[in-house]
């Protein structure tokens, strides 16, 4: 689970600095870490938040809508706005990862983490995710709007369209 | 006007249309820049090869260090609200102010500043604070208008006091926007504008808003004794432990925001770093209360606390304690034996802290809420980027240039402009959907014709703030209405935020007209 990387940054990074400061020590190591943890977090972490709902909504009207028009959006989110988001982040990205791929692209200091390709494939791996996490919402948006049961959801996740929406919403 | 200015114009509109529907804001961005890229390569008006630069411009937004103080920071926030440290906090408030008049109300501004500065989301700072004290100032007899105002003004305030994140944003934005005044605008000069700036600049504005706040519920509570009615005290109440439990609630958090604040605003940690040690402080705070069933931990957590104190108090003397050097005196032996130990009192109360939160759970909610936090806000931010560089190959940025430019009033009337620009976004958009898509747009060229970017920072953050707060679209209504039980009719809600609207515009032109308020103490600062 990529959110226990948190914690592991907070104390890195906390102790890195009582090194850094009052020890004179630096290891550039050390200190790059704590920016692999925080680039994991977001890029991995990214199409959990989306399975969750917690990606912001404007939710003036959202909030009003009836579960089928909510539906409506998240397909039509889907298809016009989140797989373009994606794609040209993945066909964009072709080169620029190849490139760092090529060289196994380092840090720029001599003595820091060797693995910035590995870093700018995730980003890749973002979209990718992003898109399997989208077209799973947007199925699930398509069998409530059709009155059908979706498959059950992981623990601690509410599901827009459970079947505590479907009466309501047909 | 080009049919590219159209369609940049047009794009900009239809994005925000199409963001009231509701789908991520993120991804409503992004994808809506991308359908009128791809008309724009159908007609010829667009070159997509401008997308070839996507990746390099989205890979150095999440390795940036400086935006690394934000989940840092969001985690101090979450830490702290999900061990019920700010509830505790507001509780003490309330007793020790209770018996006064108006002295609730005038505990929650406080507590809002406090707490807010960590998490500085709208949303969630609301719904919190609503949660949190909206029943308790309801029980004790305050007017529903004035409670709700209160809290929501209190709610917004934590996005200008620092450490907030969205300060850090702001900060790194402006920033970025400075360099570009000074690279293709013209701008003379030299110097950087960097976060910590940007809260030496809030630090004095946030202050005077705390302080009319307070100062207006007092007024009230003189003037209209029933709105605000004092609470009184116990009868029974042992006075020596009714001291010593308030203070145990107080301090802690208390000394951990200053000292956070203090570690960045003395320049003794950069944003980040500073960010790091208030979460790892939130961390032994929390650890110290949840464990109350198990004396052993807080017994570690207590030492690590002291040695963590130790250990800076060492490092204030100045002795040098650096391991690469030769000639250790005897005095640099014993510190760094000594401080050696300190730290590794520190990393074992601290690994205690660590085991006994996620044997509870509370460490990976904490965590997981933070990655939500995280992940919301980054993939905005990749959002806005498209957007931004679809906008910029319509050639948007020079049509937003020539606008301001032609301007009626100059300058002036080019910062009144944005100003109520922004005013109205603020109806629809976050703090952070607006920062990352309208100020690279607008501060270069207002830098460029002479604006000191840490003021305009700060008024772009009050302006933002008084968005939220005003009917009918303001963001924090909204969310205090979500949570606020019904005998808080919505009318009482309007009502009693007028006030702190009204505070709000006094401060504005106060610091428009004076602008050594946000400007003299980073100024100071930077010596």
């Amino acid at each position: 689970m990529v959110k226990w990387l948190l914690p592991t940054m907070v104390v890195s990074i906390a102790f890195g600095v009582i090194a850094l400061s009052i020890f004179g020590q630096a290891w550039t190591k050390f200190d790059e870490s704590a920016i692999y943890f925080h680039a994991t977090v977001i890029l991995l972490g990214s199409a959990a938040t989306l399975l969750a709902g917690q990606h912001v909504r404007v939710d003036i009207f959202h909030a009003k809508m009836p579960p089928k028009s909510k539906a409506l959006v998240d397909i039509v989110g889907f298809y016009a706005l989140l797989i373009p988001f994606c794609i040209i982040l993945i066909w964009n990205a072709q080169g620029f990862i190849t490139l760092a791929w090529s060289s196994f692209e380092g840090s720029d200091e001599s003595d820091g983490i060797r693995g910035v390709f590995i870093q700018k494939t995730c980003m890749s791996l973002f979209a990718v995710m992003m898109l399997a996490q989208g077209l799973s919402i947007a199925g699930r948006a398509a069998l409530f709007m059709r009155g059908n049961l979706a498959p059950d959801l992981p623990n601690n996740i509410e599901d827009p369209f459970g079947p505590e929406h479907l009466e309501s919403g047909l | 006007m080009s049919p590219n200015d159209y369609l940049a114009l047009l794009m900009f509109a239809v994005a925000c249309g199409a963001l009231m529907y509701g789908y991520g804001v993120a991804f409503t961005l992004g994808g809506v820049s991308l359908v009128f890229a791809a008309i724009g390569v159908f007609t010829g008006q667009f070159d997509a090869s401008i997308f070839l630069n996507l990746p390099g411009r989205v890979f150095p937004l999440i390795t940036r260090d400086i935006l690394m103080a934000v989940p840092l920071f969001v985690f101090m926030g979450v830490m702290l609200e999900k061990s019920r440290i700010a509830e505790d906090l507001l509780e003490a408030m309330g007793d020790l102010f209770g018996n006064l008049r108006g002295g609730l109300g005038i505990s929650v501004i406080l507590v809002g500043a406090l707490l807010a500065a960590s998490t500085g989301i709208v949303g969630a700072t609301v719904v919190t604070m609503g949660l949190l004290s909206l029943p308790t100032m309801l029980k004790r007899g305050y007017a529903p208008s004035l409670a709700s105002g209160s809290i929501a003004a209190s709610g917004t305030l934590g996005q200008i006091i620092p450490p907030s994140i969205v300060l850090v944003i702001l900060g790194d934005q402006l920033s970025n926007a400075y360099q570009e005044a000074q690279r293709s605008h013209g701008l003379t000069g030299e110097g950087v504008v960097s976060v910590g700036d940007l809260f030496a600049g809030a630090l004095l504005p946030g202050l005077i808003l705390v302080m009319l706040y307070a100062l207006y519920i007092a007024v009230v509570a003189i003037l209209k004794p029933k709105m605000a009615p004092a609470t009184g005290w116990d009868k029974d109440v042992h006075m020596g432990r009714f001291i010593r439990r308030t203070l145990a609630a107080m301090l802690p958090p208390l000394l951990l925001i200053m000292a956070v604040l203090g570690s960045i605003l003395s320049g003794y940690a950069t944003p980040t770093r500073g960010a790091a040690l208030g979460a790892l402080g939130a961390i032994l705070l929390a650890g110290y209360k949840l464990a109350d069933d198990n004396a052993s931990i807080r017994r570690l957590i207590v030492f690590a606390t002291l040695g963590l104190i130790a250990l800076i108090a060492v490092d204030l003397t100045g002795v040098d304690m650096r391991f690469n050097q030769d000639g250790w005196a005897i005095n640099e032996r014993l510190a760094v034996t000594a401080a050696l130990a300190f730290s590794g009192l520190a990393l074992l109360g601290t690994a205690a802290a660590l085991i006994y939160l996620k044997g509870h759970g509370q460490l990976a909610d904490v965590s997981r809420s933070t990655m939500y936090i995280t992940s919301m806000v980054f993939v905005i931010l990749i959002g806005a980027t498209m957007f931004s560089l679809v906008f910029r190959g319509f050639g948007g940025d020079e049509l937003v240039g020539r606008m301001l430019s032609s301007a009626p009033g100059g300058a002036v009337g080019a910062l009144i402009l944005v100003m109520i620009v922004m005013f109205f976004l603020g109806f629809f958009l976050d703090f952070i959907e607006i920062t990352f898509v309208i100020v690279p747009l607008v501060a270069p060229p207002l830098m460029a014709m002479g604006m000191d970017p840490i003021w305009l920072g700060i008024l772009m953050a009050l302006n933002l703030q008084t968005s939220f707060l005003t009917p009918p679209f303001g963001f924090a209504l909204f969310y205090l209405r979500g949570v606020a039980p019904p005998e808080v009719t919505t009318t009482a809600l309007y009502k009693g935020v007028i006030p702190f609207i009204g505070i709000q515009i006094f401060v504005i032109l106060l610091v428009a007209f004076f602008p050594e308020i946000a400007t003299s103490l980073p100024q100071i600062m930077s010596g």
